[in-house]
């Protein structure tokens, strides 16, 4: 980066930089004095209702400690992680790779394959719900057609983790897909022309070429995905409000209900500034590895 | 034999696409499909594929009639809803433009102390869960009268459209070389001179695909107008779950409002595909 040298330098060209960054400054205190609101409060037992809030230190923690609700939410959380992220970069990678090989039509298959990306998550979520519903939905009409055997989906607590999973999924496979597309599309020419020369087998090139070219993007694509359904909520908020017996209650959907249907605001707070640590530890150590991987690519 | 197995090799791609194509567009056909019958239609067995369409659902759902479903009627102010969703976004990308272009300039030219500090400061937005600014914001909006106004929220989807901007637009001005300002310079143009003449033109097509991307995030947004805005300014998103519990006999207008839901952002994507790629990862990745 460079700086730009004035030859004349008044008060106001002096402090440019500084004038041109007020605004946005302020408005960034502005979001972070909310923030620091939440960690102090969840040393509180702040109730909505009733307005009052006194200190109990760690009283809130101690108590997410014996909470086996809030076991629960922190293993959902993570099973829907892992189920969704897998599933996001497994298809991505097979999709960008469909889309990168030259079949007929490719230009319109790229544009259409990125239609869900952009779908509100809210609406993906009841698209899903109506044609999971297990009676009349279409989902099991189909699966019926092929002779499988059709499933409750939403509906059950031994299905609706799933389910969900598949609707983030249907949303951001895109996501995940033209990532890897545009870093599949930026690779270097000359190594490849190199291996080709060398006779080297395909999955070769695939492992010891490709992939370590790739892990800046696929980090890319790590980072958002994890980050983003640790602290999912609109998807399944709208499927299924956390429910069927809570086998989808995640910790912010958990949060929100101590929030606004028992009014247990300091408890609340206590989940979040929990989830916010396992998010901000989590993106502290993959966006190191990004760097330090873009770093190695680049030379 | 071998060559039956190559043929096979080939049409494995082939069938894999076709197979990809089907799990994206059929929810998007089968919606539309469902919100194009007649009550008695769309909740019959097996579903219809061939039916008689009717417009009746949109028209119930766009012009604010009651819905009318097998069972139950619901009174619904949906064109309201989607009246609050376009003040509430364009307002926000308004204000973000108009406080970002300057920060993401200053951010990309200039050194001062913090700046990096501040930028990812803004990244971490992105990341951290939103409730723990919105739950707060509650609070706080209660107490200062913003709860459930519309310049209460335009400032709170900042929280959505700000660090996007700023962070997408810097890599923008940090694109445009650097010797043509120090050129622009030596020609005696002014500071304000150089950022008109030569820098906002170049990134002009940026600043609209940002604007638009942050247009489409605000519009998708659904946590903070469900919480922070009052029935009278409750943006389009949020409010298909006021309705949903009713999705059980009404499906067919479930179907039309999430259709008409979705179409802003679906429609202005296809616009800036270009820049897709560079605005869902925050520049990380340019396309």
């Amino acid at each position: 980066m460079s700086t730009v040298k004035y030859a004349r330098q008044s008060f106001w060209s002096k402090n440019i930089a500084f004038f041109l960054f007020l605004p946005a400054f302020l408005l960034t205190v502005g979001i972070l004095l909310p923030f620091g609101y939440s960690v102090v409060m969840s040393f509180t037992n702040f109730n909505l209702t009733a307005g009052t809030s006194s200190f109990i230190g760690l009283g809130n923690y101690i108590r997410l400690a014996k909470d086996p609700e809030f076991w629960n939410s922190l293993k959902v959380t993570m099973l829907f992680t892992v189920g969704a992220v897998a599933f996001e970069v497994g298809i991505g990678f097979i999709s960008a790779y469909l889309l990168n090989i030259g079949l007929l039509g490719q230009r319109v298959w790229r544009t259409l394959f990125l239609l869900p990306i952009m779908l509100p998550p809210t609406v993906a979520a009841i698209m899903w719900k109506l044609m999971m519903a297990p009676i009349q939905g279409v989902l099991n009409y189909l699966l019926q057609l092929v002779g499988l055997p059709g499933s409750e989906w939403l509906g059950s607590s031994s299905t609706a983790l799933f389910s969900v999973i598949l609707i983030d999924a249907y949303v951001f496979i895109p996501f995940a897909g033209m990532i890897f597309l545009a870093g599949v599309q930026n690779l270097p020419k000359e190594p490849y022309e190199a291996a080709a020369v060398d006779g080297v087998s395909a999955w070769f090139t695939f492992r010891k070429l490709t992939l370590p070219l790739l892990k800046p993007i696929i980090l890319i694509v790590l980072l958002f995905r994890i980050m983003d359904c640790l602290k999912h909520f609109d998807i399944i908020y709208a499927a299924t409000k956390g429910g069927p017996a809570s086998a989808t209650m995640t910790l912010s959907v958990q949060a929100y209900y101590h929030s606004f249907r028992w009014t247990d605001m300091g408890y609340a707070f206590a989940h979040l500034v929990v989830l916010w640590a396992i998010v901000y530890a989590l993106s502290y150590f993959l966006v190191g590895q990004w760097r330090k991987a873009s770093a190695e690519v680049r030379t | 034999m071998l060559e039956r197995a190559l043929r096979l090799w080939r049409i494995i791609p082939v069938v894999g696409l076709v197979l990809i194509m089907m799990w994206t567009l059929f929810p998007i056909y089968w919606v539309f499909n469902m919100s194009i019958q007649t009550p008695i239609d769309v909740i019959s067995y097996p579903p219809k594929f061939v039916f008689d369409p009717t417009a009746e659902n949109y028209s119930v759902v766009l012009f604010g009639k009651s819905w009318l479903g097998k069972y139950e009627t619901v009174e619904t102010d949906f064109p309201r809803y989607y009246l609050n969703s376009i003040i509430v976004c364009s307002g926000a990308v308004v204000l973000s433009m108009l406080v970002g272009i300057p920060a993401a300039y200053s951010l990309a030219r200039y050194k001062f102390r913090g700046k990096e500090n501040f930028a990812f400061t803004l990244l971490s937005f992105r990341f951290a869960p939103s409730l723990i600014v919105i739950l707060p914001l509650f609070v706080i909006f209660r107490r200062l009268g913003l709860y459930g106004t519309y310049h209460g929220m335009i400032l709170a989807y900042q929280l959505i459209t700000l660090p996007f901007s700023v962070w997408l637009m810097r890599g923008f001005f940090e694109d445009i070389p650097i010797e043509l300002e120090h050129a622009a310079r030596i020609d005696g143009y002014s500071w304000w001179g150089i950022f008109r003449k030569i820098d906002l033109p170049l990134v002009a097509p940026g600043i609209a695909a940002t604007a638009v991307l942050s247009f489409i995030f605000a519009w998708n947004e659904f946590l903070l107008g469900y919480i922070l805005s009052s029935d009278a300014t409750r943006p389009v998103t949020p409010s298909l779950m006021g309705f949903i519990s009713y999705e059980q006999v009404l499906w067919g207008q479930m179907a039309a409002a999430a259709i008409i839901t979705l179409l802003p952002s679906v429609v202005l994507a296809i616009f800036i595909q270009r820049y897709l790629v560079r605005g869902l990862t925050f520049g990380a990745v340019k396309g």
